[in-house]
């Protein structure tokens, strides 16, 4: 018999994926794709400067710790979200108050949008006792921010995904309709804690959203050795779940996208969303300040994109804003980044007796004896 | 009172919990209608349906983060590993995310699961389904360590450990899901953990043990000249120092027994406390009984990896003509 080479016999046998254009609403210059504006969920323009807002007061946090790091106030290594800060924005604004999120490291401005107040933020940057966790982990490790209903991570990432997936389940088998939105990097798309979390939910129904933010490294690893895909959304189709690629520097956009995505998860189909981001920054202050492992020019190209500029030139463009308002909008970040971390560091420290608190319940003999000992040489 | 094996007795504490109270829920490979491999949640799936007996896609990290998102948000999941052996994919999240979360919420998050897995050898399991890694559990700071030796410690363990505000690791003696069988009360009720108990009582010598090795403890005690006392420890962590140092100070020679490997197992925790709490009743070393420095356990040696009545006997010789 024959080999056939007739393409036409195997065809119908073979997956085919199409990798996703990404989604864009909002130009460098401003101005906006009317087009894809029409789609979807719209943020009025009350909303748009409250988030603005928020993504101001998050890049003056951010830059004004980088300084205090350098002056040695920061407790530990400090790793900037610069260029995260809509796509933060635009997520969390996604959800009702009532619902969840499983943030990774990277999500400073969500922390904020959520509620937490930045004076409890400098006090886990000094790791003084006016922080929640009681100064247990490093700066952006968001260990117990339950008042505002972000769950708990720790730095080893991936796993937040599966117990987002996990807290899902238990909202639903109460009767909550409640969503969870879990966040990753591009590193953390490579975890067993994905692969779980994106077949868990999949596999029974969960009101989960999948975000990664895909600020193309991995300290010094770029995206395309985490997957050999044009896109990291492409990776949801493997689990039989939506996904969306979007420009995560683009307020609008991001919105759009993750509004649509909550109301599906409500009804029980999990999404994912990359969001092409760009970290500015080194991966933390532990890193090559010159980040040698990157082209400069790479960064001036992203740059043109910075999601907080472009607002800003939408603004003005349409009217919402002028100029002086933008100014006055940056200068009072300042001065409240700058007051609450002055009433932060009047935190006095953790008391050595904290050390072996919350280790289980209630306290353990060998603790009370090892905390005895560790106390009389103090 | 019914007589049964471990096996029945820890499926009559997960009924008799889900029963009580319905933020129990199982889950875990093979749970559902198959009842489990050891056939220790048979009938769950029954009485309690498909949203409470889970069966869950084929990975223990899975698994494990999925049981700690359930904690987390008010229930009790407890999850089966089908082997401990197999636990490792699921490591990360049991000892760096269960274990820690109190601590590094400082205690605004919790995870009260249970995690119960069949452990340890002389089953014909070779390699990867004889494993005692206990000394690791114990060694992750925030989990209770669990292993109970009877039926009737089974169950009132499981359930004080359902309850229990912190993680359990819950390992279960595979050696001994059929038997011994012994009278297990169907009524509720609980064993306390951190409690040791004395299994027999005597005068010269202290064995110092749990889960299967309890057994042959009994059985070597029986086959020596000398008053042997047996204690099973039944929690590891928190251990019951008071048990183990009254004990020892009575009769001041200790043998540490397990059958997990020697080096670094729980048995250089326990044999450490005794020499900084208890040195100066001591008439002889501690003396370790162990499983070998080797992988447990080759099928070829599977009858004398975990030690054996002889070798225990033979440790009580050794103390006493020290």
């Amino acid at each position: 018999m024959e080999v056939s080479e007739r393409a036409d016999i195997i065809d119908k046998y073979r997956v085919r994926v199409e990798e996703p254009d990404v989604f864009r609403v909002l130009g460098p210059d401003g101005e906006v794709d009317e087009g894809a504006m029409s789609w979807g969920a719209k943020l009025s323009e009350g909303e748009t400067i409250k988030l603005y807002r928020y993504m101001v007061l998050a890049r003056v946090l951010d830059r004004y710790t980088l300084m205090l790091h350098r002056m040695g106030k920061v407790k530990s290594t400090y790793g900037s979200h610069e260029g995260h800060e809509a796509a933060d924005a635009g997520t969390v604004h996604a959800l009702e108050g009532t619902d969840w999120v499983a943030p990774y490291y990277r999500n400073l401005t969500l922390v904020l949008i959520r509620g937490v107040p930045l004076e409890r933020i400098f006090a886990k940057f000094f790791a003084n006792s006016g922080d929640v966790d009681m100064g247990r982990n490093l700066t952006i490790e968001w260990g117990g921010f339950k008042e505002w209903r972000i769950l708990s991570i720790g730095a080893p990432i991936g796993h937040q995904y599966i117990y987002a997936v996990g807290f899902a389940y238990a909202l639903r088998y109460r009767g909550f309709n409640e969503v969870v939105a879990a966040y990753l990097g591009d590193g953390g798309s490579s975890t067993d804690g994905f692969f779980n979390g994106l077949n868990y939910a999949a596999v029974f129904g969960l009101p989960v959203v999948f975000h990664v933010y895909n600020n193309q490294y991995a300290i010094s690893v770029p995206v395309t050795r985490q997957a050999s895909l044009k896109r990291l959304a492409t990776r949801a189709a493997g689990f039989g779940v939506e996904g969306l690629a979007v420009d995560g520097m683009d307020l609008f956009a991001v919105y759009k996208a993750s509004k649509y995505a909550v109301e599906k998860a409500r009804r029980g189909s999990p999404v994912l969303i990359e969001h092409l981001v760009y970290r500015f920054q080194p991966h933390t202050t532990a890193d090559d300040p010159q980040m040698r492992y990157r082209d400069p020019s790479e960064a001036e190209r992203w740059r043109a994109l910075d999601p907080i500029p472009r607002l800003e030139r939408y603004m003005v463009r349409y009217g919402i804003l002028s100029e002086g308002d933008v100014k006055s909008i940056w200068g009072e970040a300042e001065e409240e980044v700058r007051a609450a971390a002055k009433a932060a560091e009047a935190y006095p420290d953790v008391g050595p007796e904290k050390l072996v608190e919350h280790v289980y319940s209630g306290p353990t003999w060998n603790l009370k004896e090892q905390l005895e000992e560790v106390l009389a040489s103090l | 009172m019914p007589q049964v094996g471990m096996a029945k007795a820890i499926n009559m504490a997960l009924f008799e919990e889900m029963e009580r109270d319905d933020s129990v829920v199982v889950l875990g490979e093979d749970v559902g209608k198959k009842g489990g491999v050891f056939l220790v949640t048979e009938g769950l799936y029954e009485r309690f349906g498909p949203s409470r007996v889970i069966d869950t896609p084929l990975n223990e990290g899975g698994i494990i983060g999925f049981a700690m998102g359930m904690a987390m948000a008010g229930l009790r999941p407890v999850a089966e590993i089908q082997f401990v052996d197999f636990i490792w994919l699921g490591a990360d999240e049991l000892l760096n995310h269960v274990a820690k979360l109190r601590y590094r919420s400082a205690g605004r998050y919790t995870a009260p699961l249970v995690v119960r897995a069949p452990y340890g050898s002389s089953v014909r399991g070779g390699l990867y389904h004889s494993q005692s890694p206990e000394a690791i559990f114990a060694h992750s700071q925030g989990l209770f360590v669990v292993i109970p030796a009877t039926p009737y410690d089974a169950k009132g363990l499981l359930k004080s450990a359902i309850r229990s505000d912190d993680p359990v690791v819950f390992l279960e003696p595979k050696l001994l899901y059929r038997a011994p069988r012994e009278e297990v009360p169907e009524e509720d009720y609980t064993v306390p953990l951190g409690k040791a108990r004395v299994v027999k009582s005597g005068d010269d010598v202290t064995i110092l043990t749990y889960g299967s090795m309890v057994h042959r403890a009994l059985e070597a005690a029986q086959r020596v000249k000398y008053s042997v006392e047996v204690v099973d420890l039944r929690t590891l962590v928190p251990m019951d120092i008071e048990t183990v140092l009254s004990s020892v100070r009575k009769t001041g020679r200790p043998i540490v027994l397990h059958e997990a490997p020697r080096t670094a197992g729980f048995g250089a925790e326990i044999s450490s406390l005794i020499a900084e709490k208890a040195v100066d009743y001591l008439q002889s070393p501690v003396i370790r009984v162990t499983g070998p420095d080797v992988p447990q356990s080759p099928l070829a040696h599977d009858e004398y990896y975990a030690p054996t009545v002889k070798r225990i006997a033979n440790a009580v010789e050794r103390a006493m003509k020290y």
